[in-house]
């Protein structure tokens, strides 16, 4: 009998021990399905973004028809932002719209070759990535910012990202994250071969410029 | 009618989760938490609207305004703080930030909360559990403790200590990084089952004062422990980095009752006064530590050192002592460390990095045993035998490690590391009896008992031990990475052979979100000094040393393991590890034949099969979720015994399962931001399987003496603790509940106790009090 009696406690207290986890499991899932918001990081670096698309300047000839009324914010990888970028979709940057194109993830969605004894990828959307005016490279691609750069590297894009050594890697403006607060560093020699002019101001503010000069020392 | 029936809710709910405990302040308390996990979730939706809200402002911002905002609050980085799926293995990392909204108090609090992990506390000693090991006077040997990479398991029982003995305080603790399966391939010996790393702060994170103050209590009557530390840290503008922290600690035991000891005839109940004999309560539980540690890193290097000692109180009375509360018995554990560190990159894919240490580690042991001079009783009117039994260890340890890329996707990592361990020693005396016969003839009845100080035991060795590994990360294609190591160690002395130990994970990223691992190792550990050297020439107990029977081989493991890891989203991650482990010719001292005895042998082979199922998640209001269960099915040789004459045969050994090894293991850990930023709930549970003891004395009914093992009860342990971060500026304040629900639970007991099992605190509170300026 009294085995019994302990047998029934054990079996209750496995029940309540399995309804537990499987709440906190259920929950967890649960929680995890709402779109996940953008951290205050990526609000501030949708911010600083919307902030370099008012210092640099496109060159004319690439200001064509389509992108004479807009430019293209460019997401490469998964989208750290959120919805960061719907508050800027109705405004307006020099009398152009700004819209937002999200990119698959570099891995999935390109093709390696060898061409001169060279290793190179071949993007799905290459052309489009091309047509942007600014490409985040998210952080999910963050191992292939080398690859991403250069495909892009030749066209009027604006490259952004947030990798400890974008700049080296090519890209025209990298953050970087010191003692809480966001910074960023440009790549000058990297934005005359994308043809872009980016004013003194922004160069100003820049925590790190990369120039000829300093390459030649 | 409604609240009616809410409440018969509630009380069904409270009933079940509190496994029909009647009482009515931890129904409140479990109240209080589900109101906090509502509210909590409920916040998600305003944080959302407030969010939209704060966007349109920031792009009103101009740059300068941006560049001044702070981005890294405590909870709000979403990103793992490494992609550890890249790991070649399972890996946890434990935060700062986690420690303190948890209130771990230990680093035995925090391993014990990890996937697969456990632990047991003999009131001595936390030893860790990993994947169902867990041997009988195992002191963390088979774990590799490291601080900052410094090595920690000391040299004479490889004892890496994680309770109170461990080096630093929790505070100061940066993060941990808790690798799984066997590490030996890049750490040489000890590291069996895997490799705990633990970052320290730097002095730039405090910057400036710190004080911190801890009350804990069983019952708001009485202040149990008491516990302060003082920090100062700062960056200077040449660069130097500085950190400095002491901390001191005291604990007035709580009154626990061991009914092994209780020798009292329910039928001769004591009168009051009555001391003898024992009831079984003892409040001989005390305990005492001072830590100091400090660190500067200036460029490249790094140089810090350390000090820290324990004294406990045991109130079990192992290797056969007195259990009389008149009567402290105790260990002491002092350590003391210097480490440089040297770090250079001379690119993005190479660099090198040096480490030299000195440490040194006592251990003291004092013990009181019955002395059969009845005559020759002390103020409590028993005559006590003192013994004192010393360990000591210096070594010195150096390491370089070259990383660089000599082919493309080839990152090689080079290494060496040597440790010249200058002092290995065991000292042991025990005040001894030694008939002595005033006439010469022995014949005559006159006997007069001596006592001195007898050396029991006098060891004093020093070893040297060097080691070669190379590791290549091969990424072969973008989805594919193969991690392939192999070490070359050569132990000097007769502790064992030389070694090598291959590690291979082959990593394959099935996509952006899904990482599978194979992962194949073995790993090593070297006997210690005290395994293969320590003897007892006692009477009572003539116990021989290994090497006099011929010394003891290294113990070696084989693992197998595939592991699964899953990004449902970003921020959460799932995870799945089948594994097999191999234990072969490991080290094991479990013998019944006395109470006291350490005959370790090589036992043959040991096996664990088993799974871990994962899942880990952050979430932008600030909560943060662990869940994990694992399976594990251990086996070995199980020795059964034959009892004649009062002594103990070993009759065969049978198979089965190890003791003090947890079939099930479930963890939940659960952070809710109750106001954002500001107040937190960290909530953990864990639930134990029953756990095996190791084969005891004991007597039955008609007096005869029979071999017994016994399973400890199964349990729940839930923890909440409260923080609320600037309460008046800078100064922080948290109040913690360990054991919720107040269970009762008990863990397996070592070898070198009577006891079959050691009951564990019930409920306690601890408030703790932070100030910086």
């Amino acid at each position: 009998m009294k085995k019994d009696m302990k047998k029934k406690k054990d079996t209750r207290k496995i029940t309540a021990i399995l309804l537990l986890l499987s709440f906190a499991a259920v929950g967890i899932l649960y929680a995890a399905e709402g779109e996940s918001a953008p951290s205050k990081e990526y609000q501030v670096k949708a911010a600083f973004i919307y902030n370099f698309i008012k210092f640099v300047d496109w060159p004319e000839e690439t200001v064509g028809d389509d992108s004479a009324r807009s430019i293209t914010i460019g997401i490469i990888g998964e989208n750290p932002f959120g919805g960061a970028f719907e508050a800027i979709i109705k405004k307006k940057i020099h009398d152009k719209e700004v819209v937002v194109k999200h990119f698959g993830g570099f891995a999935k969605n390109s093709v390696k070759y060898r061409q001169d004894n060279e290793t190179k990828y071949k993007y799905k959307d290459e052309e489009a990535l091309k047509a942007c005016q600014v490409l985040f490279v998210g952080p999910s691609e963050n191992r292939y910012c080398k690859e991403i750069i250069d495909i892009i590297k030749d066209n009027c894009v604006l490259t952004v990202g947030e990798t400890r050594y974008f700049l080296e890697d090519g890209g025209i403006v990298g953050f970087v994250t010191e003692e809480k607060k966001v910074r960023f560093g440009i790549n000058l020699i990297a934005a005359e071969r994308a043809e872009l002019t980016i004013r003194s101001k922004l160069l100003r503010l820049a925590k790190r410029v990369i120039k000829q000069e300093e390459r030649n020392s | 009618m409604k609240e009616k029936n809410f409440w018969k809710w509630f009380v069904c709910l409270k009933d079940m989760i509190m496994l029909k405990q009647k009482n009515s302040l931890t129904g409140t308390v479990l109240l209080i938490f589900v109101f906090l996990i509502v509210f909590g979730f409920s916040q998600q939706a305003f944080a959302k609207e407030a969010e939209e809200n704060n966007q349109e402002e920031l792009f009103e911002m101009g740059i300068e305004e941006l560049m001044e905002i702070e981005v890294e609050t405590v909870t709000t980085a979403s990103k793992f703080a490494q992609k550890v799926t890249d790991a070649p293995s399972s890996v946890t990392v434990i935060t700062a930030d986690e420690i303190r909204l948890y209130g771990w108090r230990s680093l035995a609090d925090i391993l014990g909360s990890v996937k697969g992990f456990y632990t047991s506390y003999d009131r001595s000693y936390e030893r860790i559990g990993v994947r169902g090991f867990s041997l009988p006077g195992d002191t963390n040997t088979r774990i590799l403790i490291l601080v900052d990479g410094f090595r920690m398991n000391e040299n004479v029982r490889g004892h890496g200590g994680i309770g109170h003995e461990f080096l630093l305080d929790t505070d100061l603790i940066e993060r941990v990084e808790i690798v799984r399966g066997p590490g030996s391939a890049l750490y040489g010996s000890n590291a069996v089952f895997g490799v705990v790393n633990v970052i320290t702060k730097d002095g730039k994170g405090i910057d400036g004062f710190e004080f911190s103050g801890d009350m804990f209590t069983e019952k708001f009557k009485r202040l149990e422990a008491q516990r302060g530390r003082i920090t100062y840290g700062k960056e200077f503008d040449n660069g130097l980095d500085w950190l400095v922290s002491a901390s001191l600690y005291g604990r007035d035991g709580r009154m626990m009752y061991y009914p092994h000891f209780n020798e009292i005839d329910p039928e001769e109940p004591p009168e009051p006064g009555q001391i003898w004999p024992p009831d079984g309560y003892t409040p001989n539980d005390d305990e005492f530590f001072h830590k100091f540690f400090t660190k500067l890193t200036l460029g490249e290097f790094a140089l810090e050192a350390g000090f820290s000692r324990r004294k406990k109180e045991i109130p079990t009375a192992p290797k056969g002592a007195v259990f009389e509360p008149e009567y402290h018995q105790w260990k002491f554990d002092t350590q003391a460390f210097v480490g440089l560190t040297y770090e250079h990159e001379f690119s993005d894919t190479s660099s090198i990095l040096g480490r030299l240490s000195y440490n040194a580690y006592n251990h003291r042991r004092k013990l009181k045993y019955w002395s059969p001079q009845w005559w020759e009783y002390d103020d409590y009117g028993y005559a006590i035998n003192p013994s004192q039994f010393d360990r000591r260890g210096t070594w010195l340890n150096g390491e370089l490690q070259f990383t660089h890329e000599p082919i493309e996707n080839h990152k090689l990592t080079w290494g060496t590391e040597f440790q010249y361990n200058g002092r290995q020693d065991m000292y042991m005396t025990r005040r001894g009896d030694e008939e002595v016969y005033e006439n010469d003839d022995p014949c005559l009845p006159i006997i007069r008992y001596d006592s001195w100080m007898n050396h029991l035991l006098d060891v004093q060795k020093n070893s040297r031990t060097w080691g070669l590994y190379v590791q290549d990360e091969w990424t072969m294609s973008d989805t594919l990475a193969l991690n392939a190591g192999v070490r070359y160690d050569n132990i000097e002395g007769s502790l064992a052979r030389d070694t090598i130990n291959p590690r291979f994970a082959l990593i394959n990223n099935w996509s952006d979100k899904t990482t599978a691992k194979l992962l194949y190792g073995t790993a090593f550990r070297s006997p210690t000094i005290q395994e293969v050297y320590y003897e007892d020439e006692s009477e009572e107990l003539e116990q021989t040393s290994a090497d006099s029977r011929g010394g003891l081989d290294s113990e070696t493991i084989e693992t197998y393991e595939i592991v699964l890891e899953h990004y449902f989203k970003p921020n959460l991650r799932g995870s799945l590890s089948l594994f097999h482990y191999k234990l072969l010719d490991f080290i094991n001292n479990e013998w019944i034949a006395t109470p006291t005895a350490q005959n370790w042998q090589n036992w043959g082979m040991a096996q664990a099969s088993g799974l871990e199922a994962g899942l880990d998640g952050k979430w932008e209001n600030g909560v943060r979720a662990r869940a994990s269960y694992s399976f594990v099915d251990t086996r070995y040789r199980e020795p059964r015994y034959n009892i004649v004459d009062e002594d103990a045969y070993l009759d065969e050994k049978t198979p089965g399962r190890m003791p003090n090894s947890p079939l099930h293991l479930g963890k939940l850990n659960l952070i809710v931001p109750i106001v954002e930023n500001k107040v937190f709930a960290g909530f953990e549970a864990q639930y134990n399987s029953r756990r095996g003891t190791t084969w005891h004395w004991r007597w039955n009914d008609e007096d005869e003496p029979v071999a017994v093992k016994r399973k400890t009860n199964d349990y729940l342990l839930a923890n909440l603790t409260i923080t609320w971060l600037d309460v008046v500026k800078n100064m922080d304040i948290s109040f913690g509940v360990y054991n919720l629900f107040n269970t009762r639970y008990y863990h397996p007991a070592w070898g070198d106790n009577e006891l079959l099992s050691v009951e564990q605190n019930g409920r306690s509170f601890l408030f703790n009090l932070t100030y910086r300026f």
